[in-house]
């Protein structure tokens, strides 16, 4: 039996969902400060009217229930699951009043994709947006790739709540003694990051010419959508409109960072040199995750060559580079034109990144896609089956595996990589399907679809604000989907049908 | 007031303090760069 929400835990969900808004209302000073401070006063008034319309939500979901006790697990998922549609909602306010947008819906698909760290943008002249705007882009991609709920939880602004709440919004290690610590750890790790990258590439931008304002804001962006391997950029063009190869090298490296697991840097953090070349070399994600990487760059390269374009091998070092571990961290940076992707790439070139896309990164960093992690485990898992076959049925073999410490590799585990993958793969066809009815190629459509469910956001230019309205619907559904990993989502929608189904009395 | 309730209050205001002091900082380095731009640079 599927379980129902009863009426205390509405208000239970409701209050705490109310603390999340409220939270991405304070966020929202960002965008407004920079606007005042740039003298963008007609968006000014929009991030005013944002703010404001969080605090009204947040305030009134506070108010459902005043005095809140401990989270029950299937609580936290529900607030985890229901954060990332409001916060998205909320979110979109001031995008949509900035004019950039042809509908609400647009605006909420910014939203969606910015909060899912995916990088997919519907905003019409994205090259004339207000810095305010942009700034608001980009802080959304810093909150969805921590996570909103571990940035809550690091704040201290949760004292209730259970581990359930932390592992809900796709992340299952444990990096510190205890929860609080462990978010802690992530945002202030994630911080250092960002403004060691913002000023590396701060320097590089004014080497190359930019105001130092201009400067500052974008190597900031360019920095958090690299890091948090989201791929909004504040120009149409992508990297490419900087034309630096320091800077294409610098901004590999920051999505490299971003697509370890932060757990593994914790163990690296607290752990001397030897433990922490130990701990990489040993680790099954890092191992499956360079042997992935290196096998898909060389199909990619042959891939190329076997077609017309990128013959010369500084191009195809440089671009067919950075557009694999683009594709492999999940980031959707694009050093390649629509026109590249769609007309000069060979379809197994086109194919291989769909597929680098569809594994992405490693599980509890901020990259997507089905994990290197679960592909690791289930290679291992399958090579332990043949072991098994060939033994003698006398012989009982043990198979573990190394991953934050020694595991074995076991049923339970097996079967939850698996199921997950699955889910993927599913949701992968489902969206191609939705891509391909609407008359879009079938390639193509795929790679949408790939791209969205695991959040790169890397486009084949089928993403545009003329699609279908029923399939940006099924792109943020997709987007959602994977950014939780399905599970918390998924419990969100069973439970809601649940408790919409009428009790049955019990015969006498 | 219960020893519990008071530390949660006091992890929270913490927490709102790091909220704010963030943002202040973020608001004095953007106009650092700023001034640094209009003034010196011209």
């Amino acid at each position: 039996m599927w379980p129902r929400f009863q009426k205390s835990d509405l208000g239970m969900i409701a209050h705490y969902l109310g603390s999340m808004v409220l939270l991405i209302g304070v966020i929202m000073v960002f965008p407004l400060a920079v606007s005042v401070i740039m003298s963008e006063w007609n968006i000014t008034g929009n991030y005013l009217i944002g703010a404001g319309a969080a605090t009204v939500i947040g305030g009134l979901l506070r108010m459902c229930r005043i005095s809140p006790g401990a989270l029950e697990r299937r609580q936290a998922i529900a607030i985890t699951g229901l954060v990332w549609i409001v916060g998205a909602f909320v979110a979109a306010i001031p995008l949509w009043l900035s004019g950039h947008y042809l509908s609400f819906l647009d605006a909420l698909f910014e939203g969606v994709s910015g909060l899912t760290s995916t990088g997919f943008t519907l905003c019409q002249d994205i090259d004339h947006l207000s810095t305010a705007d942009n700034m608001w882009r980009f802080t959304m991609q810093f909150l969805g790739g921590q996570g909103v709920v571990v940035i809550a939880l690091s704040l201290g602004l949760f004292s209730k709540v259970g581990s359930s709440f932390y592992t809900s919004e796709g992340r299952n290690e444990f990096v510190m003694p205890n929860i609080k610590k462990t978010a802690r750890f992530i945002w202030q790790f994630s911080s250092i990051i960002v403004i060691f990258g913002t000023i590396l590439l701060f320097t590089v931008l004014l080497l190359y010419g930019f105001d130092p304002v201009r400067g500052f804001f974008h190597a900031l962006w360019v920095t958090i959508g690299a890091y948090d391997t989201a791929g909004f950029a504040p120009q149409s063009l992508s990297i490419m409109y900087y034309h630096s190869f320091p800077l294409e090298i610098f901004v590999m490296v920051l999505m490299m960072i971003g697509a370890v697991n932060f757990a593994l840097y914790a163990r690296i953090w607290k752990g001397g040199f030897r433990s922490t070349v130990r701990e990489f070399t040993a680790d099954i994600e890092i191992r499956t995750l360079a042997i992935w990487t290196v096998f898909i760059l060389m199909a990619f390269v042959a891939a190329i060559l076997a077609g017309s374009f990128l013959t010369d091998y500084s191009g195809l070092a440089r671009r067919g580079v950075f557009t694999i571990v683009a594709a492999t961290t999940n980031t959707g940076f694009q050093v390649l034109s629509t026109h590249q992707i769609n007309a000069l790439l060979s379809s197994g070139a086109f194919f291989i990144l769909v597929l680098a896309l569809a594994i992405g990164g490693s599980s509890g960093s901020t990259a997507g896609g089905i994990k290197a992690l679960r592909i690791g485990i289930i290679a291992k898992a399958t090579l332990a089956r043949i072991k098994d076959v060939l033994a003698p049925k006398s012989v009982r073999n043990t198979t573990g595996y190394t991953h934050l410490g020694r595991h074995l590799l076991s049923g339970e585990v097996t079967g939850a990589a698996m199921t997950i993958t699955i889910l993927y793969i599913v949701t992968y066809v489902t969206g191609a399907i939705a891509g391909i009815v609407a008359g879009y190629e079938p390639i193509s459509a795929t790679m949408e679809s790939v791209s969205a469910t695991s959040n790169a956001g890397l486009s084949s230019g089928l993403i545009a604000p003329d699609i279908p309205v029923y399939l940006k619907i099924v792109y943020m559904l997709q987007m959602w989907f994977g950014r939780l990993e399905f599970i918390a989502f998924l419990a969100v929608i069973f439970c809601f049908f649940a408790s919409l189904k009428p009790r049955r009395r019990a015969k006498l | 007031m219960p020893v519990r309730r008071k530390k949660d209050i006091a992890a929270s205001l913490r927490g709102i303090l790091a909220v704010i002091a963030t943002i202040a900082s973020f608001i004095v380095l953007l106009m650092v760069v700023v001034v640094v731009e209009r003034l010196i640079l011209g």
